[in-house]
């Protein structure tokens, strides 16, 4: 199958039937089919072994970038070995945007790019400001900075990869059909996609300008708090979280920098996803 | 004399507490210290000897002290070390 998300389309291809019939559920709102247009990229999930097609099935990712340490996933986790293979591409292959770990959600078409590592809360609180905020969601994985003109945000605004205490979180306030299957027992514990707003995915073609970098720090029962980053620290959080700024070299760079100088960034510290969203929204109030 | 000429093939960026060397050639960033980027900076265009750099250096910021050594031979540490990042050229 072909699907694009964001700027990106991908040649999905799997032997297993099932798993391609779930992926293209999962992206329904997203374009597909497009047999005649060029792809970026190749992701292929395979049976581990032959025998593994029937028995115990398990899945392998072959794909035109893949790092070493991947290991096989349960046929059953089929969502999440296409979700890696996915952002394995864009991480690695893309070279149009500097790429950061981060998500981002855009309002009146200008962003806030929220990093962090993984279990920072950064998956949680997109998808709070876009279904709880009103948010135009952009990403929950990856950012794709422009590396020159304006440095706009490209949105790739794949379906939400929720985790663990989070699912219940928005579990309560999105309704049941925006979420794809529960995944139990994978590496990351039990996982859940949630579908962004529909209005999101057809608005991905829409750039929209960084104004504010939050880091969240998700701690139950933390009091609020907010602290301005130096230039310095915001550099070495961005450029830690880019999965690509050696590729591109002095581009790669130059965008860095540019973003860093003129884009105020925040550690934003809270104890319940109410206190997040208002966190965020008081800095926005300030850089408007 | 050993003159020793910033390499051309650079881009430096100072932030706020924070100085960066983006490598044209090799395609590193390189975060210089404190002390590495006043050296640096010390270091004109057209080149200089370490002992023209260490009269700048104690222009710009008084007395030089070394904590083991000589400032002489604790500067020209320095610039070995900046040359062998590639930022900085030795000439014989």
């Amino acid at each position: 199958m072909r699907l694009r998300i964001g700027p990106a389309i991908f040649d999905i291809r799997s032997p297993f039937g099932g798993a391609i019939a779930s992926l293209r559920h999962l992206y329904r709102d997203y374009p597909q089919g497009m047999p005649d247009e060029i792809y970026d990229f190749t992701v292929a999930a395979l049976p581990t072994t032959p025998w593994r097609r029937w028995f115990r099935p398990s899945i392998r990712l072959q794909a035109d970038f893949t790092v070493e340490e991947a290991v096989p996933v349960a046929l059953r986790h089929a969502l999440l070995a296409f979700e890696m293979g996915v952002n394995m591409q864009m991480a690695l292959g893309y070279r149009r945007d500097i790429i950061l770990h981060a998500a981002s959600a855009a309002r009146d078409d200008r962003a806030v790019v929220i990093v962090g590592d993984s279990g920072s809360g950064k998956s949680t609180l997109s998808a709070l400001l876009s279904w709880s905020a009103g948010w135009r969601h952009c990403g929950d994985e990856l950012a794709l900075i422009g590396l020159a003109g304006d440095y706009s945000l490209t949105p790739y605004p794949r379906p939400i990869g929720l985790k663990n205490q989070s699912i219940p979180v928005m579990r309560e306030r999105v309704s049941a059909d925006r979420f794809g299957p529960r995944l139990e027992g994978t590496m990351k514990g039990t996982v859940q996609h949630l579908l962004p707003p529909v209005d999101a995915i057809q608005a991905m073609d829409r750039p929209a300008r960084p104004a504010l970098i939050v880091s969240p720090h998700f701690t139950a029962g933390a009091s609020p708090e907010i602290r301005r980053m130096t230039q310095s620290e915001a550099y070495l959080r961005l450029s830690v979280a880019s999965t690509n700024q050696l590729t591109l070299g002095e581009p790669g760079f130059d965008a860095l920098i540019r973003l860093i100088r003129s884009v105020p960034a925040y550690d934003i510290t809270y104890g319940t996803s109410e206190e997040g969203l208002q966190l965020v929204e008081k800095l926005w109030g300030d850089v408007e | 004399m050993a003159l020793y000429v910033p390499v051309e093939a650079v881009r430096y960026e100072k932030l706020d507490d924070l100085s960066l060397v983006f490598h044209r050639l090799s395609g590193e960033t390189h975060i210089l210290s404190p002390e590495m980027e006043a050296i640096y900076e010390a270091i004109p265009a057209g080149g200089a000897d370490a002992e023209q750099i260490l009269f700048r250096l104690e222009a710009v910021h008084g007395l030089v002290e070394a904590e083991e050594g000589d400032p002489a031979s604790a500067l020209c540490l320095r610039l070995d070390q900046l040359t062998e990042l590639g930022i900085v050229r030795h000439i014989s």
